[in-house]
């Protein structure tokens, strides 16, 4: 009984998590290689890892909107407005920069096509021209 | 730097805060060479209202503004592996701080890689859950940090060293990761801070600057528990000053060999819940020339214990209970030894930059004037009441 309790619940995690991963597509510029784990995503995007593979990597955020909602909850842990504090205080100590933002998929695509090293989060169903999509382990 | 001209700064400040995008992660930017540069500021204005005793050098029983301080900085990423950066910080607290403005931190950070790097030039020091982020009123849920443990007037006794620091981040695989940072440097004195208010307060006059270095170590351990962080830090300081006293005819240097602080801290960050606790030690052995009294060591101690909660994207509600014993070879429940403090906040989020805070504050007892910390006898010449009412709005824009 107990096993089948823990299958059940098993089985119901796993239907949870991919319905945030499907809504959101982790981008890369090309010349960022391989693919990343989710803890190598969250410590990027709380700017406390710069590399990959050797190659210097930024983080890129969308400004705001249900893909942001969900890429924060999926990969960071954090809200909005607990990330923005965190960039907040490694600015003002000076032991950071706060990463760009963009208001759409299509100025966060541009942007990461066109910056090496540049690492975003876009919608499920946006169109990756000129970026590569990276798998999150 | 006057008053005037700290307000003007934060009206100029303001204005470019509104007039720049309103997205959450704002940023002001221009580019020198190849290189951008980011700039970043800050400005805060709080009204303060009590009963019982006038605190933080204003005239707070009338109801006193004298509360304003703004920050601005400049930062470039030179490389993947090179940051240089400033900040000029400016505060007017009752009589602290008169609106002077000051390096607040000012170093080139060299990042080898996410296990070690090195910091040198002005720092601000890691000790505790929020020395370094203190005057950073945006950051956090309470107009006033628990004074028991970050006490406003105090702040320059250990809130930056002009030295270097070496840190970073070791993965503990399963058992989370722990961060570390080593410091040594020299404390700069500060001529309009609490420390020497307090002296002063005493009839005892400064005779050239006090010269205070340290060292020092923070580490933080992130736990595999989503959001929990622990942590220990310890700054060992040495200082010497020579002061006057109206009783003694010659000057009396003060040698204090080791002034140590400790603190053991930890916080819980849970979706809308956070939960925070800090135990601090302030140990502080002084020899005196001449030997009017004899060689002592005198242990201070506070702490605090606070938990808020985030409603919505515009409001947070907060409270928290600090206590600071001056002396702890003396019995706490004296008045003149302990300053305890319950407090109530609410914060509200108008838009990504721009909050405002109210809170209230019930505070008993107001601690020894020899080791003034909030109650000044040149604000109170009448003597001390035991219990303070006091109610503080502060409002701040960040870009």
């Amino acid at each position: 009984m107990k096993r089948i309790v823990s299958m059940l619940l098993l089985g119901v995690a796993l239907a949870a998590a991919p319905a945030f991963a499907a809504d959101v597509q982790v981008i890369a510029n090309t010349n960022v290689s391989g693919d990343l784990s989710a803890a190598d995503v969250k410590e990027i995007f709380l700017g406390a890892k710069d590399s990959v593979g050797g190659t210097a990597v930024v983080p890129v955020l969308a400004s705001a909107g249900p893909t942001h909602e969900a890429f924060l909850k999926t990969y960071v842990g954090k809200s909005d407005q607990a990330l923005r504090n965190h960039f907040k205080s490694l600015v003002f100590t000076g032991k950071g920069s706060m990463p760009k933002s963009f208001a759409s998929d299509a100025e966060v695509i541009k942007y990461v096509a066109s910056t090496k090293g540049a690492i975003g989060y876009v919608s499920g169903g946006a169109e990756l021209a000129g970026v590569k999509k990276l798998q999150v382990k | 730097m006057t008053i005037s001209r700290t307000a003007c700064l934060g009206a100029a400040m303001a204005a470019l805060a509104l007039a720049t995008s309103t997205s959450a992660f704002a940023q002001s930017s221009f580019t020198v060479g190849s290189k951008e540069v980011q700039a970043h500021g800050s400005i805060q204005q709080g009204f303060v209202f009590s009963t019982g005793n006038n605190f933080l050098t204003m005239n707070t029983r009338d109801g006193s503004a004298a509360m304003t301080d703004g920050a601005f900085n400049l930062g470039s990423q030179l490389s993947s592996k090179l940051r240089v950066g400033a900040q000029l910080y400016s505060r007017n607290i009752g009589d602290l701080g008169n609106g002077a403005l000051q390096i607040d931190w000012a170093f080139a950070d060299y990042k080898v890689n996410s296990k070690f790097g090195v910091r040198a030039g002005k720092v601000k020091t890691a000790l505790g859950l929020y020395n370094d982020t203190q005057d950073m009123e945006f950051l956090h849920t309470w107009a006033l940090l628990p004074q028991g443990v970050y006490p406003l007037d105090l702040r320059s006794v250990t809130i930056a060293h002009i030295g270097a620091d070496a840190y970073g981040k070791l993965a503990l695989n399963t058992a989370g990761s722990l961060q570390y940072t080593v410091y040594g440097g020299v404390i700069q004195d500060d001529t309009k801070g609490g420390y020497r208010y307090g002296l002063e307060d005493q009839g005892m006059h400064f005779q050239g600057t006090i010269a205070s270095r340290g060292v020092g170590f923070d580490t933080r351990w992130s736990a595999p528990i989503e959001g929990l962080t622990v942590g220990y830090s310890m700054l060992q300081a040495k200082k010497d000053l020579d002061i006057t006293i109206p009783s003694l005819p010659v000057p009396l240097h003060v040698d204090v060999p080791t002034a140590r602080v400790q603190a053991l801290f930890g916080e819980l960050q849970r979706d809308k819940i956070r939960i925070a606790a800090e135990w601090r030690q302030e140990a502080t052995k002084t020899s005196l020339t001449p030997a009017i009294a004899p060689d002592s060591t005198i242990t201070a101690r506070g702490w605090f214990a606070s938990g808020s909660y985030r409603l919505n994207d515009h409001l947070e509600l907060g409270a928290y209970h600090s206590r600071h014993v001056p002396d702890t070879s003396l019995s706490a429940n004296d008045d003149t030894n302990h300053i305890r403090d319950n407090a109530i906040a609410a914060r509200v989020d108008l838009n990504s930059f721009w909050h405002v805070k109210v809170e209230g504050h019930f505070i008993d007892g107001n601690g020894n004037i020899s080791y003034a910390r909030g109650f000044y006898l040149r604000s109170n010449p009448t003597g001390f009441e035991p219990e303070t009412r006091m109610l503080v709005i502060r409002t701040g824009i960040t870009f």
